[in-house]
Protein backbone atom coordinates (compact mmCIF):
# COMPACT_ATOMS: atom_id res chain seq x y z
CA UNK A 1 0.00 0.00 0.00
CA UNK A 2 2.80 2.69 0.69
CA UNK A 3 4.37 1.56 -2.09
CA UNK A 4 1.28 2.34 -4.26
CA UNK A 5 0.64 5.33 -2.49
CA UNK A 6 4.80 6.66 -2.94
CA UNK A 7 4.61 5.53 -7.12
CA UNK A 8 8.31 5.52 -6.71
CA UNK A 9 8.54 8.75 -5.31
CA UNK A 10 6.47 10.24 -7.49
CA UNK A 11 3.66 9.74 -4.81
CA UNK A 12 3.65 13.91 -3.76
CA UNK A 13 3.21 15.46 -7.37
CA UNK A 14 0.48 13.08 -8.67
CA UNK A 15 -1.28 12.95 -5.09
CA UNK A 16 -1.55 16.36 -5.24
CA UNK A 17 -2.28 16.86 -8.98
CA UNK A 18 -5.52 14.94 -8.21
CA UNK A 19 -6.36 16.57 -4.66
CA UNK A 20 -6.45 19.78 -5.90
CA UNK A 21 -8.43 19.22 -9.06
CA UNK A 22 -10.66 16.86 -7.67
CA UNK A 23 -11.38 19.52 -5.14
CA UNK A 24 -11.80 22.34 -7.29
CA UNK A 25 -14.37 20.72 -9.93
CA UNK A 26 -16.21 19.16 -6.78
CA UNK A 27 -16.26 22.71 -5.60
CA UNK A 28 -17.33 24.38 -9.01
CA UNK A 29 -19.91 21.60 -9.29
CA UNK A 30 -21.79 22.22 -5.28
CA UNK A 31 -21.25 25.88 -6.27
CA UNK A 32 -23.53 25.58 -9.75
CA UNK A 33 -26.14 23.45 -8.18
CA UNK A 34 -27.02 24.94 -4.86
CA UNK A 35 -26.91 28.55 -6.71
CA UNK A 36 -29.75 27.12 -9.25
CA UNK A 37 -31.65 25.38 -6.32
CA UNK A 38 -31.62 28.54 -4.09
CA UNK A 39 -32.82 30.30 -7.29
CA UNK A 40 -35.39 27.55 -7.27
CA UNK A 41 -36.14 28.26 -4.27
CA UNK A 42 -36.60 31.62 -4.25
CA UNK A 43 -39.20 31.56 -7.35
CA UNK A 44 -41.37 28.69 -6.30
CA UNK A 45 -42.02 30.15 -2.20
CA UNK A 46 -42.67 34.07 -4.47
CA UNK A 47 -44.86 32.25 -6.92
CA UNK A 48 -46.80 30.03 -4.12
CA UNK A 49 -47.00 33.13 -1.63
CA UNK A 50 -48.52 35.34 -4.49
CA UNK A 51 -46.38 38.00 -3.28
CA UNK A 52 -47.00 39.27 -6.79
CA UNK A 53 -44.58 39.43 -9.49
CA UNK A 54 -41.39 38.81 -8.66
CA UNK A 55 -38.56 41.32 -8.67
CA UNK B 1 -32.41 16.20 -47.97
CA UNK B 2 -31.89 19.11 -50.45
CA UNK B 3 -29.84 22.36 -49.27
CA UNK B 4 -33.15 24.65 -48.83
CA UNK B 5 -35.01 21.85 -46.36
CA UNK B 6 -31.89 21.50 -44.49
CA UNK B 7 -31.30 25.33 -44.19
CA UNK B 8 -35.02 25.96 -43.13
CA UNK B 9 -34.55 23.01 -40.23
CA UNK B 10 -31.45 24.27 -39.44
CA UNK B 11 -32.95 27.47 -38.56
CA UNK B 12 -36.27 26.04 -36.92
CA UNK B 13 -34.02 23.76 -35.03
CA UNK B 14 -31.86 27.09 -34.02
CA UNK B 15 -35.04 28.93 -32.94
CA UNK B 16 -36.04 26.77 -30.99
CA UNK B 17 -33.40 26.61 -28.99
CA UNK B 18 -32.52 29.60 -28.75
CA UNK B 19 -35.78 30.42 -26.60
CA UNK B 20 -35.24 30.28 -23.07
CA UNK B 21 -38.94 28.41 -22.42
CA UNK B 22 -36.88 25.90 -24.54
CA UNK B 23 -33.94 25.78 -23.46
CA UNK B 24 -34.98 25.46 -19.87
CA UNK B 25 -37.16 22.70 -20.68
CA UNK B 26 -35.21 20.92 -22.79
CA UNK B 27 -31.89 21.04 -21.61
CA UNK B 28 -32.60 19.07 -18.26
CA UNK B 29 -33.15 15.89 -19.93
CA UNK B 30 -29.37 16.60 -21.42
CA UNK B 31 -27.96 17.76 -18.54
CA UNK B 32 -28.47 14.90 -16.49
CA UNK B 33 -27.37 12.58 -19.63
CA UNK B 34 -24.30 14.55 -19.81
CA UNK B 35 -23.47 14.81 -15.80
CA UNK B 36 -23.97 10.88 -15.34
CA UNK B 37 -21.72 9.97 -18.04
CA UNK B 38 -19.34 12.39 -17.78
CA UNK B 39 -18.75 11.53 -14.00
CA UNK B 40 -18.59 7.40 -15.15
CA UNK B 41 -16.10 8.27 -17.86
CA UNK B 42 -13.98 10.64 -15.29
CA UNK B 43 -13.83 8.00 -12.73
CA UNK B 44 -13.28 4.80 -15.00
CA UNK B 45 -10.12 6.96 -16.95
CA UNK B 46 -8.53 8.43 -13.49
CA UNK B 47 -9.03 4.60 -11.86
CA UNK B 48 -7.45 3.12 -15.18
CA UNK B 49 -4.55 5.92 -15.40
CA UNK B 50 -3.85 5.79 -11.23
CA UNK B 51 -3.91 1.85 -11.06
CA UNK B 52 -3.72 -0.17 -14.10
CA UNK B 53 -1.95 1.97 -16.82
CA UNK B 54 1.89 0.88 -16.87
CA UNK B 55 4.31 3.69 -15.84
CA UNK B 56 5.89 5.77 -18.75
CA UNK B 57 9.44 4.59 -20.06
CA UNK B 58 10.92 7.88 -19.61
CA UNK B 59 9.00 9.84 -16.93
CA UNK B 60 8.12 6.94 -14.77
CA UNK B 61 4.77 6.98 -12.61
CA UNK B 62 4.85 11.16 -12.40
CA UNK B 63 3.29 11.07 -16.26
CA UNK B 64 -0.07 9.70 -14.71
CA UNK B 65 -0.78 13.10 -14.18
CA UNK B 66 -1.82 13.04 -17.85
CA UNK B 67 -5.16 11.91 -16.68
CA UNK B 68 -5.97 15.26 -15.67
CA UNK B 69 -3.88 17.51 -16.87
CA UNK B 70 -4.96 17.16 -20.86
CA UNK B 71 -8.33 16.68 -20.53
CA UNK B 72 -8.97 20.01 -18.62
CA UNK B 73 -6.42 21.57 -20.59
CA UNK B 74 -8.47 20.49 -23.88
CA UNK B 75 -11.96 21.39 -22.50
CA UNK B 76 -10.40 24.82 -21.20
CA UNK B 77 -9.33 25.44 -25.21
CA UNK B 78 -13.12 24.25 -26.47
CA UNK B 79 -14.79 26.54 -23.98
CA UNK B 80 -13.45 29.64 -24.18
CA UNK B 81 -13.60 29.33 -28.57
CA UNK B 82 -17.40 28.54 -27.82
CA UNK B 83 -17.25 31.20 -25.20
CA UNK B 84 -15.84 33.40 -28.26
CA UNK B 85 -18.78 32.16 -30.65
CA UNK B 86 -21.51 32.48 -28.10
CA UNK B 87 -20.24 36.38 -27.36
CA UNK B 88 -20.24 37.25 -31.07
CA UNK B 89 -23.77 35.74 -31.57
CA UNK B 90 -24.84 38.27 -29.03
CA UNK B 91 -22.97 41.04 -30.55
CA UNK B 92 -24.38 40.30 -33.56
CA UNK B 93 -27.65 39.15 -33.04
CA UNK B 94 -28.55 40.17 -29.42
CA UNK B 95 -29.75 36.60 -28.66
CA UNK B 96 -29.79 36.54 -24.56
CA UNK B 97 -29.22 32.89 -24.78
CA UNK B 98 -25.77 33.29 -25.98
CA UNK B 99 -24.62 36.13 -23.52
CA UNK B 100 -26.38 33.34 -20.65
CA UNK B 101 -24.46 30.59 -22.34
CA UNK B 102 -20.80 32.67 -22.90
CA UNK B 103 -21.20 34.08 -18.94
CA UNK B 104 -21.57 30.29 -17.99
CA UNK B 105 -18.74 29.03 -19.89
CA UNK B 106 -16.44 31.74 -18.46
CA UNK B 107 -16.68 30.24 -14.82
CA UNK B 108 -16.52 26.60 -15.99
CA UNK B 109 -13.79 27.54 -18.27
CA UNK B 110 -11.76 29.31 -16.06
CA UNK B 111 -11.94 26.84 -13.69
CA UNK B 112 -10.19 24.25 -15.98
CA UNK B 113 -7.48 26.35 -16.86
CA UNK B 114 -6.65 26.75 -13.26
CA UNK B 115 -6.62 23.10 -12.71
CA UNK B 116 -5.16 22.58 -15.77
CA UNK B 117 -2.36 25.54 -14.89
CA UNK B 118 -1.65 23.90 -11.24
CA UNK B 119 -1.93 19.84 -12.51
CA UNK B 120 1.10 21.06 -15.33
CA UNK B 121 2.84 23.01 -12.88
CA UNK B 122 3.43 19.93 -10.39
CA UNK B 123 4.20 17.70 -13.52
CA UNK B 124 6.66 20.24 -14.59
CA UNK B 125 8.75 19.98 -10.66
CA UNK B 126 9.38 16.21 -11.31
CA UNK B 127 9.88 16.62 -15.25
CA UNK B 128 11.77 19.49 -16.13
CA UNK B 129 12.68 19.84 -12.43
CA UNK B 130 10.94 23.59 -11.79
CA UNK B 131 7.29 24.39 -11.09
CA UNK B 132 7.40 27.40 -13.71
CA UNK B 133 9.05 28.44 -16.67
CA UNK B 134 8.20 31.92 -19.03
CA UNK B 135 8.59 29.90 -22.15
CA UNK B 136 5.31 29.93 -24.86
CA UNK B 137 2.89 27.50 -24.09
CA UNK B 138 2.79 28.44 -20.02
CA UNK B 139 2.71 31.72 -20.46
CA UNK B 140 0.03 31.84 -22.99
CA UNK B 141 -2.20 29.36 -20.87
CA UNK B 142 -1.64 31.98 -18.30
CA UNK B 143 -2.99 34.61 -20.58
CA UNK B 144 -6.17 32.55 -21.09
CA UNK B 145 -6.60 32.38 -17.64
CA UNK B 146 -6.31 36.26 -17.22
CA UNK B 147 -8.89 37.07 -20.55
CA UNK B 148 -11.52 34.43 -18.53
CA UNK B 149 -11.00 36.28 -15.53
CA UNK B 150 -11.07 39.53 -16.64
CA UNK B 151 -14.46 38.43 -18.30
CA UNK B 152 -16.04 37.38 -15.33
CA UNK B 153 -14.78 40.28 -13.38
CA UNK B 154 -15.94 42.69 -15.77
CA UNK B 155 -19.59 40.69 -15.97
CA UNK B 156 -19.54 40.74 -11.87
CA UNK B 157 -20.16 44.75 -11.69
CA UNK B 158 -23.06 45.08 -12.86
CA UNK B 159 -24.44 41.42 -14.32
CA UNK B 160 -27.60 43.45 -15.78
CA UNK B 161 -26.53 45.86 -17.77
CA UNK B 162 -25.99 45.69 -21.76
CA UNK B 163 -23.66 48.16 -21.91
CA UNK B 164 -21.17 45.69 -19.43
CA UNK B 165 -22.81 42.56 -21.32
CA UNK B 166 -21.47 43.56 -24.91
CA UNK B 167 -17.85 44.75 -23.17
CA UNK B 168 -17.37 41.17 -21.88
CA UNK B 169 -18.50 39.52 -25.24
CA UNK B 170 -16.07 42.08 -27.11
CA UNK B 171 -13.11 41.60 -25.00
CA UNK B 172 -14.18 37.38 -25.17
CA UNK B 173 -14.13 37.71 -28.59
CA UNK B 174 -10.75 39.72 -29.27
CA UNK B 175 -9.38 37.01 -26.42
CA UNK B 176 -9.82 34.10 -29.59
CA UNK B 177 -6.55 35.54 -30.85
CA UNK B 178 -4.48 34.02 -28.07
CA UNK B 179 -5.86 30.39 -29.33
CA UNK B 180 -3.73 29.99 -31.65
CA UNK B 181 -1.21 31.10 -30.10
CA UNK B 182 -1.62 28.36 -27.50
CA UNK B 183 -2.12 25.48 -29.91
CA UNK B 184 0.80 26.12 -32.16
CA UNK B 185 3.12 27.20 -29.41
CA UNK B 186 5.26 24.41 -28.70
CA UNK B 187 5.82 24.26 -32.73
CA UNK B 188 6.29 28.51 -33.20
CA UNK B 189 8.58 28.42 -30.46
CA UNK B 190 11.37 26.47 -28.82
CA UNK B 191 9.49 25.08 -25.80
CA UNK B 192 10.18 23.11 -22.82
CA UNK B 193 6.53 22.01 -22.81
CA UNK B 194 6.45 18.66 -25.13
CA UNK B 195 4.86 18.82 -28.70
CA UNK B 196 1.16 17.92 -28.78
CA UNK B 197 0.07 14.28 -27.29
CA UNK B 198 -2.37 13.26 -29.62
CA UNK B 199 -2.97 14.95 -33.03
CA UNK B 200 -5.70 14.00 -35.05
CA UNK B 201 -3.55 13.96 -38.48
CA UNK B 202 -1.11 11.11 -36.62
CA UNK B 203 -0.89 8.21 -35.16
CA UNK B 204 -0.97 8.65 -31.42
CA UNK B 205 2.58 7.78 -30.10
CA UNK B 206 1.33 6.28 -26.86
CA UNK B 207 0.86 2.89 -25.82
CA UNK B 208 -2.70 1.81 -26.37
CA UNK B 209 -3.33 1.07 -22.67
CA UNK B 210 -2.17 4.61 -22.13
CA UNK B 211 -3.75 6.01 -24.71
CA UNK B 212 -7.54 4.74 -23.95
CA UNK B 213 -7.95 6.15 -20.50
CA UNK B 214 -6.44 9.68 -21.92
CA UNK B 215 -9.40 9.48 -24.69
CA UNK B 216 -12.05 8.20 -21.78
CA UNK B 217 -10.62 11.28 -19.39
CA UNK B 218 -10.97 13.79 -22.58
CA UNK B 219 -14.66 13.06 -23.34
CA UNK B 220 -15.79 12.45 -19.51
CA UNK B 221 -14.24 16.19 -18.59
CA UNK B 222 -16.02 17.63 -21.95
CA UNK B 223 -19.33 16.15 -20.85
CA UNK B 224 -18.79 16.27 -17.06
CA UNK B 225 -17.94 20.20 -18.21
CA UNK B 226 -20.89 20.32 -20.15
CA UNK B 227 -23.32 19.25 -17.62
CA UNK B 228 -22.08 22.16 -15.59
CA UNK B 229 -22.63 24.99 -18.30
CA UNK B 230 -26.12 23.76 -19.33
CA UNK B 231 -26.28 23.97 -15.17
CA UNK B 232 -25.35 27.87 -15.16
CA UNK B 233 -26.79 28.47 -18.15
CA UNK B 234 -29.89 27.05 -17.07
CA UNK B 235 -29.70 29.12 -13.26
CA UNK B 236 -28.71 32.55 -15.75
CA UNK B 237 -32.07 31.66 -17.86
CA UNK B 238 -34.18 31.46 -14.68
CA UNK B 239 -32.48 34.51 -12.84
CA UNK B 240 -33.13 36.57 -16.23
CA UNK B 241 -37.25 35.57 -16.50
CA UNK B 242 -38.30 35.35 -13.35
CA UNK B 243 -41.04 37.72 -14.61
CA UNK B 244 -42.09 35.82 -17.37
CA UNK B 245 -45.34 33.82 -17.46
CA UNK B 246 -43.93 30.46 -18.20
CA UNK B 247 -41.62 30.47 -15.22
CA UNK B 248 -44.77 30.80 -13.28
CA UNK B 249 -47.16 28.35 -15.14
CA UNK B 250 -44.01 25.85 -14.75
CA UNK B 251 -44.00 26.59 -10.94
CA UNK B 252 -47.91 26.23 -10.82
CA UNK B 253 -47.62 22.91 -12.66
CA UNK B 254 -44.60 21.52 -10.51
CA UNK B 255 -42.38 21.66 -13.38
CA UNK B 256 -39.58 23.94 -12.59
Amino acid sequence: MNEFLAMNGHGIYIWTAYGIGFCMLLSLTIWVNTQFKLEKKRIIRLVENDVGEPE
Amino acid sequence: MNQATFSSRFKRWFHQWGSPESFFVKSRFWEIIFGLFGAALLLMSWTWGLFFAPPDYLQGDSFRIIYIHVPTASAALTFYFLMGISSAIFLIWRMKLADHAAASLCIVGGTLTTISLITGSIWGKPTWGTYWQWDARLTSMLILLLLFLGVAMIRQVQSNSDRIRTVACFIAVIGMINLPIIKYSVEWWNTLHQPATLSLSEKPKMHISMLIPLLMGITGMYFFSGYLVIRQTRYHVLKSCRRQGWVKRLVKNGAL
